[in-house]
């Protein structure tokens, strides 16, 4: 045991600080403006200088474009990016479940053809999973994919709706999950497919959330195209190739959230002591948990990071690691909003640009991340079953 | 950066599960706990295999025949004590004695004698002035009682501590012949627990000397760490319990460890649990390298353990319902354990309230 990070780990630390520091303010990105680093164009463009500055790939393979660093250097990096508020990245799928999921299972040509602009950031993509009827129960989706060889190429034929997709209104592509069997067991007659946004068939229409802004959609599909060379893995293998997905999101795409929860910390306490409220007893000890969950969530996510690093799978603690997030930070922001006072009536967009606004925003924004990516309830089963081994 | 335990701390924790399955099986340590008397007899003899296995010497230097090894190393051993629910003066002796009498000088021959076996050390902390008076006026008082001193009555010596001023405080070591040991039933059923009366002219003078405050909260942050480490175990025993308890009691048609309700709660018991696991590990190589907020990481395990270890101690009585109530059934002694310990942790109100104010009164924590 020993955590302690190398010089050379520290001095790369060191670089990226400055790199990030630098950076963001040449592109404009002013300190404390939060609202200038949502833009989407703004975005867009911050996340082509990252990839061409060398800030993408870091852990992928040299064959690929990768840096080939070791994860602790990735980790770092994602410390570094949330501690600076740099902008949230809207490619984040891509990155961090589509591409190592490529890696693993994707075909050389697919490889070459889809990891590239992902590295460059050129194509952004989002995940069609979720569906009207196949939320907690992700294996009941039913969008149909038909086989179909003629003249016109060896193809797939997609037919239903996704729902809550996010991003689905700017991205490039979309990794699908659709039904190519339904007479076998449901977990069985699942196909993962790359499918083009352009397609023809297509149709995103966005929904409006409980913060006031459109970032997700619905997706319909009619009888869109999608060659069978889009296909990841085998026919009716998708729900294996999910579940790999899913594993890399349990092992570190969480540890930007959770970096990103220190800085939050941090803005909560300033919060507190700008209101007066520090010689409060009771906001003390809720500050004081929340530094302590914070504290512990982080140490915890290396205790992961260490179990990859040695090519182990991820602990059984890592499937905790998002719930404890989305949870403690509800708590987080509850605090903030009462910390608030009476400018919690406001609505964030007439709440000027401070921090007042952005607290605003983010409690509301926190009630969806107990639900996103598996819901609080889903993982505790997750947890009972596979961790401490519980009766289905 | 690596969080994972090294083969030599591995082989540490494998050994003393396995050791400990054998010396101290369930039913040895129910032979001896009804009626209560038998318990401290059970610590006595347990102590030769102790030594035996290497683990009484664990943290004494190795001039003095000892192994030298860091907190890390006793907190995992710790969590295996708490698993077995293992009887005896371990942590007071091995730990808190060990660093008290090695932070001063002329206590080589007790300090072998830990080694060795042949001290078992029971400790109580002065009152502060108690310890006033024997710090500042380096006269003894004209008498010293305690009413609760855990393993008093299978000790062979007696270890007082005290805060006196600002920054000092002082130590008293006692041989068992000066005092007088009333032995108590303890409400933790595996616990020796005795009242100690000292007063002047019984048996030899008690050796005083100076600490400083500093070496002091030292001594006791990392007993503290040690006694987090058998929480961890107590619990993993606790939650296991529940867990297969709920595996195999059936209701309604099925196992009850299917419904949602049981689930969610040995869901939760397990975040707690895995949480304060790596407040534990991370505060005592915080301690071991000397990091810089090494105390402030062993409130941070102190304040994880102890909500920690009454939630999931309570959720396994409940968990077993009727059954979780009675004498016969585990939960109990883990929950009689869980409270013992945090008690003598003095629960986490003044780990919390130091947390305060290193990260809200200073901010330099935070802001790192």
């Amino acid at each position: 045991m020993n955590l302690r990070f190398s010089p050379e780990d520290e001095a790369f630390r060191q670089q990226v600080r400055h790199w990030l520091r630098d950076n963001l303010r040449e592109f404009g990105f002013a300190e404390g403006d939060w609202r200038a680093r949502r833009e989407a164009p703004a975005v867009f463009r911050w996340e082509r200088h990252l990839a061409r500055s060398g800030w993408t790939g870091l852990s992928w393979p040299r064959e690929y474009g990768g840096r080939a660093l070791p994860l602790v250097r990735q980790v770092i990096f994602l410390e570094e990016y949330a501690a600076a508020d740099a902008p949230q990245l809207y490619n984040s799928m891509a990155h961090g479940i589509l591409a190592p999921t490529l890696i693993h299972w994707g075909t050389e040509a697919q490889k070459r053809r889809f990891l590239p602009p992902i590295l460059s950031n050129e194509e952004r993509w989002c995940q069609g999973y979720s569906e009207p009827g196949a939320g907690s129960d992700l294996a009941a989706l039913a969008t149909r994919a038909v086989r179909v060889s003629d003249a016109r190429g060896d193809r797939y034929v997609v037919n239903g709706q996704k729902v809550w997709t996010s991003l689905a209104h700017l991205a490039d592509w979309c990794f699908l999950l659709v039904r190519t069997d339904a007479a076998v067991p449901r977990h069985q007659g699942i196909s993962f497919l790359l499918m083009d946004m352009k397609s023809k068939g297509v149709t995103v229409r966005p929904l409006r959330q409980m913060t006031g802004e459109s970032e997700f959609n619905e997706v319909f599909l009619d009888d869109v195209e999608i060659p069978v060379a889009n296909r990841v893995g085998e026919e009716n293998q998708g729900w294996d190739i999910a579940m790999t997905a899913a594993n890399h999101e349990r092992g570190t795409f969480f540890i930007p959230a959770i970096a990103a929860l220190r800085r939050e910390l941090r803005d909560l306490v300033a919060l507190a002591r700008e209101r007066d409220a520090l010689k409060d007893a009771l906001v003390r000890d809720r500050l004081t948990q929340a530094f302590i969950d914070v504290r512990l969530m982080l140490l915890t996510a290396y205790r992961t990071v260490s179990l990859l690093m040695q090519g182990q799978p991820p602990g059984a603690e890592a499937s905790f690691t998002k719930l404890v997030w989305s949870e403690t930070r509800q708590r987080m922001t509850e605090l903030a909003v009462e910390l608030l006072g009476e400018q919690a009536q406001l609505h964030w967009e007439d709440a000027g640009f401070g921090a007042p606004a952005r607290w605003q925003r983010e409690q509301l924004w926190a009630r969806a991340q107990t639900i996103l990516a598996a819901t609080s309830q889903i993982h505790r089963n997750i947890i009972a079953e596979r961790a401490l081994g519980l009766p289905r | 950066m690596n969080f994972e335990l090294d083969e030599q701390q591995a082989e540490l924790v494998r050994a003393a599960r396995a050791g400990l399955a054998q010396a101290l099986p369930p039913s040895t340590l129910r032979a001896h706990i009804d009626p209560h008397e038998g318990v401290a007899r059970l610590a006595t003899a347990l102590w030769d295999w102790v030594a035996r296995m290497g683990w009484t010497s664990l943290r004494v230097r190795e001039p003095l025949g000892g192994l030298g090894l860091g907190l890390t190393e006793a907190t995992l051993l710790h969590e295996e004590l708490g698993r077995a629910l293992f009887v005896g003066p371990f942590t007071s002796t091995c730990v808190f004695a060990v660093e008290v009498l090695q932070a001063t000088s002329g206590f080589d021959a007790a300090l072998r004698g830990i080694a060795e076996g042949r001290v078992r050390v029971a400790t109580a902390t002065l009152r502060t002035q108690d310890a006033l008076a024997l710090r500042g006026l380096g006269s003894l008082p004209s008498r010293l009682a305690f009413e609760c001193v855990g393993h008093a009555p299978a000790a062979t010596h007696f270890l007082l501590t005290g805060e006196a001023a600002e920054d000092s405080a002082v130590a008293v070591w006692l041989p068992r012949e000066s005092v007088t040991v009333l032995q108590r039933q303890a409400l933790d059923p595996t616990h020796a627990l005795g009242s100690v009366h000292w007063t002047p002219g019984a048996g030899p003078d008690p050796t005083v000397f100076p600490l400083s405050s500093t070496q002091l909260a030292c001594c006791r942050a990392g007993t503290r760490l040690a006694r987090c480490g058998e929480l961890l175990g107590v619990a993993e025993r606790a939650l296991q319990s529940a867990v297969t308890h709920a595996s195999e009691r059936k209701q309604f048609g099925r196992p009850i460890g299917s419904f949602q309700a049981i689930k969610h709660l040995l869901a939760d018991d397990f975040i707690a649990l895995e949480n304060a696991r790596t407040a534990v590990r991370h505060a005592a190589w915080s301690c071991d390298a000397a990091a810089e907020d090494a105390l402030l990481a062993a409130d941070v395990a102190v304040a994880a353990c102890v909500p920690m270890v009454r939630r999931v101690t309570s959720d396994a009585i409940q968990v077993h319902g009727g059954m979780g109530y009675t004498w016969e059934a585990d939960p109990q002694l883990f929950f009689k354990r869980a409270q013992r310990l945090s008690a003598e942790l003095g629960g986490d109100a003044g780990a919390r309230r130091r947390i305060a104010g290193a990260v809200l009164d200073d901010g330099a924590v935070l802001l790192q």
